[in-house]
């Protein structure tokens, strides 16, 4: 009865959390030949938009309008680091989210936005949706979704754990591959962790 | 088959236990810092290298050498009259500032407890490390994450071969998948 029960729990969360337990996997795969350093920034394209500040707009204000008109709700919500100045003294708004990167600069004698603009590869998107959870207040609501699906995706992973562990105890305890496959894997985390330490 | 698969499933899930229990208590001290408050052990010494060493990563070595200290040297700071430095190992930082002068050192430890240590390996990544147990840290963490797309490949194929909880796991799969997918290319593609 328990067994049968704990078996349900174990196979509808990882039914309900299949895509997540997939992404936690290709980001750690990727992860494991990350290179060094990131690259400088290197945009990709650059273009240029007409955009005039009011004059009484504040560079808070500025950057809300920005943030809308380029349809960066990813980058939501606006940190005080986002708002910076070059050295021309020029408006520069650098808008970093999960798909990359606006360097948005308000050229307001010219009348006009220059933005520049990188995108991350897929992995490092993956990435970010990874260490995104409820914690995480985004001012986009797909995110604020997906940061409450995948909170609960970790929490459903260590009930698969443990319910997992469970099962295996109390159904196959015995099971000569599976005792050594724990000893081997333990040992392994102990002996790297007090090398590592 | 069925059979076969669900041993490589025990075996696969039982040797990546532990590491996955670390990731998961990380991951979950990561999404709410505020739950936990770690001390951190501190200790302060002064020690006398070789005067006149040419710059970190020399002292680094004598440090190595002659001091059990042992770790990755991360930050370099030139400043008048010395040079400060770190080395890290997971979960421990040594800030070091060493006067060419005279040798003396300031070797200052920054141990943290078992929960900082779990997080430092959280975030170990990449090959190219040059303290040794990272590059190996990194390499189980493949190890580890093709050990989780094995238990997803493999937990499928178990449901999908157990007819009575067909129907209610193929809502679930959908609901978790459809509502997965949806918002990753949705937030992708703009």
């Amino acid at each position: 009865m328990t067994a049968q029960v704990l078996r349900k729990i174990h196979t509808y969360l990882g039914l309900l959390t299949l895509i997540n337990l997939m992404v936690f996997g290709v980001v750690g795969l990727a992860a494991t030949w990350r290179l060094q350093a990131a690259a400088p920034f290197q945009p990709e394209e650059v273009r240029y938009l007409p955009f005039t500040p009011a004059a009484d707009e504040t560079d808070a204000a500025v950057a809300d309008r920005v943030c809308t008109l380029l349809g960066l709700s990813l980058a939501r919500p606006i940190q005080k680091q986002v708002i910076q100045r070059d050295a021309a003294h020029n408006l520069v708004l650098d808008f970093w989210h999960a798909n990359g990167r606006h360097k948005v600069t308000v050229l307001e004698v010219e009348g006009r936005l220059r933005v520049a603009r990188s995108a991350v590869p897929l992995w490092r998107y993956l990435d970010t949706l990874h260490r995104t959870t409820a914690a995480f207040r985004s001012g986009d609501r797909r995110m604020q979704l997906w940061a409450g699906y995948n909170e609960f995706a970790m929490w459903s992973l260590i009930g698969m754990l443990a319910s997992g562990a469970a099962l295996w105890l109390l159904s196959r305890p015995r099971h000569r591959m599976a005792q050594l496959s724990l000893a081997a894997g333990f040992s392994l985390f102990a002996a790297l962790y007090f090398w590592a330490r | 088959m069925y059979r076969k698969l669900l041993a490589v499933h025990l075996c696969t899930a039982l040797f990546c236990l532990s590491f996955l229990a670390m990731y998961a208590a990380s991951g979950v001290q990561f999404a709410h810092r505020a739950w936990f408050r770690f001390a951190d052990e501190v200790t302060e010494t002064h020690l006398a290298l070789t005067p006149h060493l040419d710059g970190a990563r020399a002292a680094a070595h004598e440090l190595m050498d002659r001091h059990q200290v042992d770790g990755e040297l991360v930050t370099v700071l030139d400043t008048p009259g010395a040079v400060s430095f770190r080395m890290q190992r997971p979960g421990t930082l040594f800030q070091v500032r060493y006067t060419p002068a005279g040798g003396e050192t300031l070797l200052t430890v920054r141990r943290g407890a078992f929960g900082r240590m779990l997080n430092a390996l959280h975030t170990t990544t990449g090959m190219w490390h040059g303290f040794a147990p990272l590059n190996a840290w990194a390499a189980v963490l493949g190890l580890v994450s093709l050990g989780l797309l094995v238990l997803g490949a493999t937990g499928f194929y178990l449901w999908w071969r157990n007819p009575r909880e067909r129907l209610v796991g193929a809502v679930l799969l959908a609901g978790g998948a459809g509502v997965a997918v949806t918002l990753i290319a949705s937030m992708r593609l703009g």
